[in-house]
């Protein structure tokens, strides 16, 4: 035997020893995965494999393991069963109603309307509680205190006033008095606008009377004379000439009636 | 969302390992998808960002139940009209003995091992991502995969009354 098969003897019995040294279950077991998966060398699934015949408990280690890798697998989808998805759907329909309730309060908490309603609240616990009309009477009196019964305050001049008006009627305020006269003023004026208008009105009335009689007042005396001309001719017994003053009477009632009815004296004929 | 419920349902039934519990807290990732659908820019990146929330989401809840008093009973009538509802999911998702097997094994891990599980085994996501969804490096993830699947499979033994149980029976 050559040294270089010597050196190869030694390394040979080193490596057996290293595999084989310790508990030979655990040993054994620790390469189980690699044998099952079909990547253990080949020296050590040799090892193994004896091992196995002669050891019942790895044996059925190896056997389990064998079938665990399928079964394992097998069950990388498990199906939830009807109705998963429409829970799911629910459930993210009610967190965006949600949100979307809790960004509508979030901007009106923060915007105008916000205000108005935290104010409002503010008020409604205020006026609700039991104390709260003594608490305003309190308040009252000294934010009046303040504006009137001070030296530098704005209205101290408005008791005294109040009080004139109270016991000397409201003509004791000057306000009342101008307003009083100013009123009575645009009455007297609107009184004789008024007048002044109808009685113009009455006399464009009389004078437009006087005028069409005025107008019509020759042709109403020839109207007359014919007709009396007329009576006389008939009671003589000549009717020719009746009949003629009765055309002349009609012609001239008719002239009459014209010139009454027209407004312009220019337009009749 | 259909597409994606019944892999989060399985995460959350793998964090929590209670139906009713698992199917709520799904309903939480969905909701929290939802609220956050405006972080996407990449689409095809959409699982795995799925998959990250959901684990937090598993993450929050498992502290909550740690810290919350137990749950009160619920009344007679209520279960009736829970029961009216047709079979549970757990019903539907424990089908066979073998599953029901090894949803007790999974409950018997610890927090770690059976986060490695639902991420690596249950769901396939690559090493690299599980190391940087859980920040840690890719070896210790590699060997944390390996030893989970282990304690995982002794944990099944164990529960199946050791060599010759139902799952020997039902390989060999």
């Amino acid at each position: 035997m050559s040294g270089r098969d010597q050196d190869r003897n030694r390394e040979f019995v080193r490596d057996v020893l290293a595999r084989t040294s310790g508990s030979a279950c655990d040993r054994a077991c620790g390469l189980l995965p690699d044998l099952t998966d079909g990547v253990l060398a080949s020296l050590d699934r040799q090892l193994v494999q004896q091992h196995l015949e002669h050891c019942p408990g790895c044996r059925a280690v190896a056997l389990a393991l064998g079938w665990l890798g399928p079964e394992l697998a097998s069950r990388a989808v498990l199906e939830p069963g009807p109705g998963f998805t429409a829970a799911v759907m629910a459930r993210t329909s009610a967190r965006t109603a949600a949100a979307h309730e809790r960004r509508a309060r979030e901007l009106a908490a923060t915007g105008p309307g916000g205000l108005m309603d935290r104010v409002g609240r503010w008020w409604q616990d205020r006026v609700l509680r039991p104390g709260f009309a003594l608490q305003a009477a309190y308040a009252a009196t000294v934010v009046l205190v303040l504006l009137t019964a001070t030296p530098v305050s704005p209205l101290r001049g408005a008791p005294r006033v109040a009080l004139a008006v109270f016991s000397a009627g409201p003509e004791a305020l000057p306000v009342v008095n101008e307003a009083s006269t100013w009123l009575a003023d645009r009455t007297d004026e609107a009184t004789s606008t008024l007048v002044a208008d109808a009685r113009a009105r009455a006399d464009r009335a009389g004078s437009s009377l006087a005028d069409r009689g005025a107008r019509s007042a020759p042709e109403r005396a020839r109207c007359a004379g014919a007709v009396g001309h007329a009576l006389t001719n008939l009671r003589a017994g000549r009717f020719g000439d009746a009949g003629q003053d009765i055309l002349d009477a009609l012609h001239a009632g008719r002239t009459a009636w014209t010139l009454w009815w027209t407004t312009h004296p220019a337009n009749n004929g | 969302m259909r597409e994606y419920q019944g892999r989060v349902c399985s995460i959350a039934f793998g964090y929590v390992g209670e139906q009713d519990e698992a199917l709520d807290l799904a309903q939480e990732i969905f909701v929290r998808v939802w609220n956050r659908l405006d972080q996407v820019t990449e689409p095809e990146r959409f699982a795995g960002w799925l998959t990250a929330i959901a684990r937090n989401a598993c993450l929050d809840h498992l502290r909550r139940r740690k810290a919350r008093p137990p749950r009160q009973d619920i009344p007679a009538e209520e279960l009736t009209n829970l029961a009216a509802h047709g079979p549970t999911p757990e019903q539907a998702w424990l089908a066979n003995d073998r599953q029901r097997l090894v949803h007790r094994a999974m409950q018997q891990l610890s927090d770690i091992n059976r986060e490695i599980i639902v991420l690596k085994d249950i769901q396939g996501l690559p090493l690299e991502q599980i190391a940087g969804m859980l920040d840690l490096p890719l070896g210790t993830v590699k060997s944390r995969s390996s030893r989970a699947r282990v304690e995982l499979a002794r944990a099944i033994v164990a529960l199946d009354g050791g060599p010759g149980g139902m799952g020997q029976e039902a390989v060999s």
